[in-house]
C-alpha cells in the first residue's frame, strides 16, 4: 500500500484532520456547532 | 448484492436522520450528538437530524464572533476526504440519494450534462468560496455574528430536509414563511426538475461540499486507478459512467463519486482501488508463506 507513494497523502492527512478536529474541539467550537444546530435554523429553512 | 449502493445509502439516510419523534412533534434533536458532522449535506434543522451539516456547521464557526477558521469542520472535512474524497457524495450523501431517485423516473429525454458544462462545474467553487467562507466572515451584524449565507439563500437540502417538514408540522413557521421560503422552494423545485433530466445535478454544478470532497479525489484512501496495460480503451467506462467521466483517461476526476458502473463494466478488469490491490496483494502473499512454512 504505501509503495504507492500518493497513497501516502491521505493517511498524513487524516491524521492532520483529526489533530485539527481535537484542536478546534477543545478550542469549544463544537459548542459553537451545537448552539447553532440544537436551535431550528430559520435561516436554513427559509423563514430567517 | 444487487443494489448494496442503495441499501447504504437508504440505511445511512435513515441512521442520520432518525429522530423519529422530530416529524412526530415538529421539534427538532438537541441531543449532544448535535455537535458530531455528518458526513453528507444534512441539514441540522430536519427534525429526525441526529448532527450537523458540515457545511452549516463552517459556516456557523466562521460567522461566530472572533473566529476566522474554523479547525473542527475543516480537519472533519479534510479526514473524511482524504479517506474516502466523494465516495460520501456516492454511499452517503441523502440529497444525493434523492436526485439519484428522481432521475430513475422515467422522462421523455435523459442528458449526460447540460449545455455549457466546463462553466456550471466551477459554480460550486464560487458557491464555496462565496456563500461558505466569505460572506459568513466578513458580512456580519453589529453583533458581530455573520448569516449562514449558502444555508440561507441556496441549500435545497435544507428546503426539502428541514423546511418542507417543518412548515407541514407548526403552524407557527408556516405563518412566518414569505419570499425566502419561496425563493428556496424554487430553487428546489429546478434542482428536482433538473434530476429527472441530468444525474445528480446539484452535485455536479453547486454543491460546495462535493466541491471540496471532490479537491481530495485525487489522493483519496477510497479511489480508482486504471492499469493501462489491461486497458483495450473499449470506452464502456465513459459509457457507463452516470456522471460522464472518462475514467480511462481522467480516474482522478473531481466529479466521481464511487459508484463503481465503470468498475462493473470493465471487460478486463483494468479499474481498481490501490490500497484494495495492495491489501490483497498482500493477503495473498502471506497464504503462499505460510503454506511453504
Amino acid at each position: 500500500m504505501l509503495n504507492n507513494r500518493k497513497s501516502l497523502f491521505a493517511p498524513v492527512l487524516m491524521v492532520a484532520g483529526l489533530g485539527m478536529m481535537l484542536w478546534g474541539y477543545l478550542d469549544d467550537e463544537a459548542a459553537i456547532v451545537f448552539k447553532k444546530a440544537a436551535i431550528i435554523c430559520l435561516e436554513c429553512i427559509g423563514v430567517g | 448484492m444487487k443494489h448494496l449502493r442503495l441499501i447504504v445509502q437508504a440505511c445511512f439516510a435513515a441512521l442520520t436522520n432518525g429522530y423519529a419523534r422530530g416529524f412526530l412533534e415538529g421539534k427538532i434533536y438537541t441531543g449532544p450528538l448535535k455537535q458530531l458532522c455528518v458526513p453528507g449535506l444534512n441539514c441540522y434543522s430536519c427534525p429526525g437530524a441526529v448532527g450537523s451539516c458540515p457545511i452549516g456547521a463552517l459556516q456557523a464557526v466562521l460567522g461566530s464572533r472572533g473566529r476566522q477558521f474554523s479547525f473542527y469542520v475543516i480537519g472533519f472535512l479534510v479526514a473524511v476526504g482524504a479517506l474516502c474524497g466523494r465516495f460520501v457524495c456516492g454511499w452517503l450523501c441523502p440529497f444525493g440519494l434523492v436526485q439519484e431517485l428522481l432521475h430513475k423516473i422515467p422522462f421523455p429525454r435523459k442528458i449526460k450534462k447540460l449545455p455549457f458544462d466546463r462553466a456550471l462545474r466551477a459554480l460550486k467553487y464560487i458557491i464555496l468560496a462565496v456563500f461558505v467562507i466569505l460572506l459568513p466572515l466578513l458580512v456580519v451584524n453589529v453583533v458581530g455574528i455573520g448569516d449562514p449565507w449558502f444555508c440561507k439563500y441556496i441549500c435545497p437540502a435544507g428546503m426539502l430536509f428541514g423546511g418542507i417538514p417543518l412548515y407541514l408540522l407548526d403552524s407557527g413557521i408556516r405563518a412566518a414563511a414569505a419570499w425566502l421560503f419561496a425563493w428556496k422552494f424554487t430553487i428546489l423545485a429546478v434542482v428536482v426538475l433538473l434530476s429527472l433530466l441530468v444525474y445528480r445535478p446539484f452535485c455536479r454544478y453547486l454543491c460546495p461540499l462535493g466541491a471540496i470532497y471532490g479537491l481530495l479525489n485525487p489522493i483519496a484512501l477510497i479511489r480508482y486507478e486504471v492499469d493501462h496495460k489491461q486497458c483495450i480503451d473499449c470506452g464502456k467506462c465513459k459509457a457507463t459512467c452516470p456522471m460522464d467521466i472518462d475514467l480511462h483517461k481522467d480516474p482522478h476526476s473531481r466529479l466521481c463519486v464511487r459508484c463503481g458502473k465503470c468498475k462493473k463494466s470493465c471487460p478486463t478488469g483494468a479499474i481498481y482501488n490501490p490500497v484494495l490491490a495492495a491489501m490483497h496483494k498482500h493477503a495473498n502473499h502471506s497464504q503462499k508463506q505460510k503454506r511453504r512454512s
